[in-house]
């Protein structure tokens, strides 16, 4: 399985890399971007066949390991099949 | 509405005003009188702290940001000194970034250029994964901010202990260099001066019960979160520093907002404020919500009319918001308008004079000597030494080389060392002794301030200023208030001794653990010191050790009690061993005598040979000649003040002057290239210990 978990500060929090990249790279292209959010993202390829098992896996790991701060961040978490027959 | 006044402080508006104050009026009155503000619980205390010498430029006195003195060739040095305790322990990595961000705020206030960062960091034991998550996360904000703004962390100390499990500190000293003549007050003289302000103003950072927890997830501690913006900051700063010479007064927003900066700004005159025209990060604020709101990276300058659009062009540049929102009048009251609605007015003097507290004292209870341990030699050698670890870990993440003007590295020596733009070397360095004080405050406020004195001597610098942190448990518990007031009389007494001034500080109380406990008393000094040499501790295989002082069998509040049980008598600072024998030390590197120099003191003799053995050598350590006590234990561990180890290859010259100046100093020893400790006829392998010293930090936390 393909495991995504995406790390972003909270809707409400400030995100000044997002705000920076905005008005400093995206407002100069165009002026139909309302918000720009940065993030952390991280790939996972993990031996299950089932999706709510691999979810389960990564977002344990996010919580006891403290891949992010639940104060501050939200998460989600993505997870499809690998279509090349490896798992 | 959530405030933290008291129903005999509420009273005390009402008879004032002869009215009920309006909820945006409550809010504003809350903000500067809250403890972080206005100090009420210890500004009485304060007033006794010595702040005057002839080097100060500018003091503590009238809500000056930070303090200032003279270094000579028409320069001054600006030093402060913050914490972050409680936002760092909501979110580590954002709370100890945004401490740097307002310290160096604080600094170019006084448009000084800033030179250096220190960062004295305590957290729990790190048994804890939180303890770990939370230092990790310190660690890594704190690089983060530094780095980015380029400023580099020079020093610093990095401890443990189960006293701050719940409560982490997270201190934060900056020093800034400027030209004697250039530097700019934080508050105004005059009336029709045009306050401008640069940056957004957000809903971050209000209060628990604000708009922002409520739209966020129901944590009520998301409002104190803040999110550090090391980009806005290095503008902030550079803008600053550019337009300094033309406006009148800088003053940074930190710890209640423009509600706090524009009222101590006015310094007693009165300033008029339009909400409206203040820059909003997010729409549809409340305008009670933009007086407190406390979001980073913004500065207030007090302008002449005619300069306005010259300062705010300068942020334009970097499309920074910037904005005229009122202007000083002679009317002292400060008032909040939202276009022509008063939202809050309030005279200045109230503002300004919150009742002051003096809380009951009880002082601590004498503890009974108790008994001496009973520990091997061997052991407790080893258990010492593996109790003082490297703290590479934490400061090779900091960029401490940028601007190019670090001479010794954190981890080097007992101070950091700078090259001033005089020429000269600016020392600085931060102390603190919670086990000490857990057993006598004011021991350990004279002693903090001793030990800091003689680090910045081990470098050849001579103390000249330094700035204070009161970190205590609720004022309002007899026993943590007595330790408060006994610290600062200790602090006072080494600060009078030395004729150091204090120029600037910060109190912190409330630290407590979750079940109510208060953390051990630390106090912390942050001491700054000139010297006219470039000073590069060097070992070489070869170099006798001497000893400068006289060893004390004082073991209570020593890391040899800690780890065995604590016992013995409570060391008493004798302030004239710490002055001739600095004095000596300082000669001695200017007279290049020394190239080694370290102060002893937490592990005693035994822990300063360490920062020798670590570096690759073995030392041949001859206890008989460690003057002052006949108990081995004491004359290995005990952390007495006023004792230094130097390296040299003339001991001679050491005991001359030690003859002329009525010192006490011996040959304790030698150093040859190796990895142990030969005591009398004993040789103790360290390797083992060496390997941990280096590793002990990367092992726990990665």
């Amino acid at each position: 399985m393909k495991v995504e978990l995406i790390i972003t500060n909270k809707e409400g929090v400030r995100d000044p890399e997002g705000e920076t990249i905005q008005r400093y790279i995206v407002n100069k292209v165009t002026d139909k971007v309302k918000e720009v959010r940065a993030g952390k993202y991280l790939l996972f390829n993990i031996n299950s066949d089932d999706k709510n098992d691999a979810v389960e896996i990564v977002k344990k790991i996010a919580e006891e390991n403290r891949l992010y701060n639940p104060i501050v961040h939200k998460i989600e978490i993505r997870a499809e099949k690998i279509e090349n027959g490896s798992n | 509405m959530k405030l933290t006044l008291s129903n005999y402080e509420m009273e005390i508006v009402r008879k004032y005003l002869d009215r009920e104050p309006k909820e945006a009026e409550w809010k504003l009155i809350d903000a500067l009188w809250s403890e972080h503000c206005s100090y009420k619980s210890s500004k009485v205390f304060l007033r006794s702290l010595p702040s005057e010498g002839q080097n100060v430029v500018m003091s503590i006195e009238d809500w000056q940001d930070a303090g200032a003195v003279d270094i000579g060739d028409g320069y001054a040095i600006v030093m402060k000194v913050e914490s972050h305790n409680h936002p760092s322990a909501i979110d580590p990595f954002n709370g100890a970034a945004t401490g740097v961000g307002g310290i160096i705020r604080d600094i170019i206030s006084k448009g000084a250029k800033p030179i250096a960062l220190l960062d004295m960091i305590r957290v729990g034991n790190l048994k804890s994964q939180r303890n770990r998550w939370l230092l990790k996360g310190i660690i890594s904000g704190i690089g983060f901010y530094g780095n980015s703004i380029g400023v580099p962390v020079v020093g610093g100390e990095l401890d443990f202990d189960d006293t701050y499990n719940d409560n982490p500190l997270i201190d934060v000293a900056a020093v800034g260099v400027v030209k004697k003549d250039k530097i700019v007050p934080s508050i105004v003289k005059k009336a029709g001066l045009k306050l401008v302000l640069a940056g957004l103003t957000g809903i971050d950072g209000l209060g628990g019960a604000s708009f922002a927890s409520r739209k966020l997830s129901g944590e009520d501690e998301i409002g104190a979160v803040q999110i550090a913006d090391p980009f806005a900051g290095k503008i902030i700063l550079d803008v600053t520093l550019k337009i300094a010479d033309k406006v009148e007064a800088i003053k940074d927003l930190g710890g209640g907002g423009l509600a706090v900066a524009v009222t101590e700004m006015a310094n007693g005159l009165g300033a008029v404020i339009n909400l409206d025209k203040v820059p909003l990060r997010v729409k549809d604020m409340q305008p009670e919500d933009i007086i407190i709101s406390e979001t980073q990276e913004r500065m207030l300058y007090a302008v002449k009319e005619d300069k306005v659009d010259e300062i705010c062009k300068e942020f334009e540049y970097y499309e920074y918001p910037c904005a005229v929102i009122g202007e000083i009048v002679d009317e002292p009251k400060i008032t909040f308008l939202y276009g022509d609605k008063i939202i809050a007015s309030i005279p200045s003097t109230l503002l300004l004079s919150p009742p002051n507290y003096i809380w009951n004292i009880s002082s601590q209870e004498k503890v009974k000597e108790g008994e001496k341990p009973n520990v091997r030699l061997e052991d407790a050698i080893k258990s010492i030494v593996s109790n003082i670890v490297s703290k590479e870990w934490a400061y090779s993440q900091f960029d401490y080389e940028v601007g190019t003007s670090t001479v010794i590295k954190p981890g080097d020596a007992d101070s950091s060392l700078i090259k001033l733009p005089n020429n000269k070397y600016l020392a600085i360095k931060g102390d603190a002794n919670p086990d000490l004080c857990a057993e006598d405050s004011y021991e350990c406020g004279k002693s903090i301030f001793a030990e800091s004195y003689r680090n910045l001597s081990t470098v050849g610098a001579r103390g000249i200023a330094a700035v204070d942190h009161l970190q205590f448990g609720d004022p309002k518990k007899p026993e943590v208030y007595s330790s408060f007031v006994d610290a600062i009389r200790g602090i006072s007494d080494s600060a009078r001794f030395f004729s150091i001034p204090i120029v600037g500080g910060k109190v912190s109380f409330y630290n407590e653990n979750s079940k109510g406990d208060p953390i051990k008393p630390t106090p912390l000094i942050v001491m700054a010191g000139i010297s006219e040499k470039i000073f590069k501790p060097k070992i070489e295989d070869g170099l006798d050790i001497v000893l400068l002082g006289i060893t004390r069998n004082e073991m209570r509040g020593s890391l040899f009690s800690k780890i065995f049980g604590n016992y013995g008598k409570i060391p008493r600072e004798i302030l004239s061993e710490d002055y001739i024998n600095s004095e000596i030390v300082r000669e001695s590197i200017y007279e290049e005598k020394t190239i080694f120099a370290k102060d002893i003191s937490r592990g005693g003799i035994i822990g300063a040979l360490w920062q020798i053995i670590v570096r690759g050598y073995s030392i041949s350590l001859n206890a008989n000649s460690i003057l002052g006590t006949d108990d081995i234990i004491a004359k290995l561990f005990s952390e007495n003040g006023g004792r230094f180890i130097v390296l040299t290859n003339d001991s001679n010259w050491f005991v001359n002057k030690a003859k002329r100046k009525g010192a006490i100093v011996s040959t304790i020893g030698k150093v040859s290239n190796g990895s142990g400790l030969h005591i009398g006829s004993t040789y103790i392998d360290l390797k083992k210990e060496i390997e941990n010293y280096y590793n002990y930090l990367e092992a726990k936390l990665c």
